[in-house]
């Protein structure tokens, strides 16, 4: 299995830096693909895979995200469901959510994953704009 | 008993065929394999597949309320953007067509509805320049001169005709444009200006004093508005090499000058 997974940044797609081989994920950016569908497909199939082969691993995984349309909302919960699993089998997951400090709509949302995925260790980090 | 795929609901459902997978295909997956169980299997294995159907179905519902909430949240922060908008648009709107310092028409803005006015109706136009303007700057300073500006400007826009319109043409240069070839309106318009121009005051400079001095000419319809500020900006010379702080007047455009 290749230890990473690196998809540069587009103006509607974000950047994604995954090494598996350092166990921590990036996603950072603006996400409103074409097909949302099309673009997570090969992160969650190359997630899934990395966390199958996880035995009570630790992961970091940073979300750093401007804006993600519906359909990428759905990708992300089913990254987040992949992350969940894992963490119920005893893998230590790690989440960090960055938002915009002026971002409220991205704290709630990260604040809803954190209340729904308990056994995620979820934290919701601002970042100051000047 | 058979409840059907749960794929021929999907949009692009995975069929195997090299389309690409469906949003919903995890969901979709764990509906086939409750189905097929359901189909073929015993009470247990229903039961089973039951189970499995009420956790899809309660983490579909979860999704769903998220992913409701987001959307809720985008759509509130989209029109609070399309109001900012809005403003901004409408701001720049005003910008565009007004002199920043004055709040008056801005010069392109002035000709522009002079142009139009003066193609159907017959008009007037008042030239204003304040007297001595550049010493006003230099003795007392320009933010002295900007007030001045800005107090001539009110007094325009407070004494002249409902129907007429002012703007500032540039520099110490201002303009107002009446409907009707009236000279009676348009002089006692320019006359109450000058007054009030005239009785200006800025508090700490007790010796300053303005005037102004006008030009005045009236067109028929039809007219050029260039035509209709040559004459005005005649009148305006005369008023100003005369002695200032006066009107002058040409009444008709066509046989007032050669």
């Amino acid at each position: 299995m290749e230890t990473r997974l690196y998809i540069p940044p587009s103006p509607n797609t974000p950047e994604v830096d995954f090494d598996f081989a350092a166990r921590r994920l990036c996603i950072r950016g603006e996400s409103y693909p074409e097909s949302a569908v099309g673009f997570y497909h090969e992160i969650l199939q190359r997630t899934r895979d990395f966390l199958g082969s996880l035995e009570e691993g630790e992961v970091q995984v940073i979300i750093e995200l401007r804006y993600f349309n519906s359909s990428s909302t759905k990708m992300l919960f089913n990254l987040v469901d992949e992350l969940n699993a894992a963490a119920k089998l005893g893998n230590q997951i790690t989440l960090d959510w960055y938002h915009d400090a002026e971002d409220d709509t991205m704290l709630e949302f990260g604040q809803e994953l954190a209340d729904d995925f308990p056994e995620i260790h979820f934290r919701t980090l601002p970042i100051e704009t000047s | 008993m058979s409840i059907g795929t749960p794929a021929d609901f999907a949009d692009g459902g995975r069929d195997g065929r090299g389309k690409p997978p469906d949003l919903f295909e995890s969901e979709i997956r764990a509906l086939e394999t409750a189905c097929q169980a359901l189909d073929n299997g015993n009470h247990q294995d229903h039961r089973r597949a039951l189970e499995a159907l009420i956790r899809e179905f309660d983490r579909v519902i979860r999704d769903m309320r998220r992913l409701i909430n987001h959307a809720d949240r985008t759509e509130r922060e989209l029109s609070r953007a399309n109001q900012r908008l809005t403003e901004l648009t409408r701001g720049l709107a005003y910008r565009n067509r007004h002199d920043g310092l004055t709040g008056l028409l801005n010069r392109e803005t002035l000709i522009d509805e002079a142009e139009a006015l003066l193609a159907v109706q017959a008009m007037a136009l008042i030239l204003m320049d304040i007297d001595h303007f550049k010493q006003v700057n230099d003795r007392y300073g320009h933010p002295v001169g900007d007030q001045i500006l800005r107090d001539v400007a009110g007094a325009m826009r407070t004494l002249a005709p409902e129907d007429g319109l002012c703007g500032r043409l540039g520099g110490e240069e201002f303009a107002v444009i009446l409907p009707g070839q009236i000279a009676g309106k348009a002089l006692g318009c320019a006359g109450c200006i000058a007054d009030a121009i005239r009785a200006v005051r800025r508090d700490g400079h007790p010796g300053l004093r303005v005037t102004a001095s006008f030009g005045i000419a009236l067109a028929s319809a039809g007219t050029s508005f260039d035509r209709l500020y040559i004459c005005a900006d005649d009148a305006l010379y005369r008023a100003k090499h005369s002695g200032r702080d006066r009107i002058e007047v040409v009444a008709d455009c066509i046989r007032g000058l050669p």
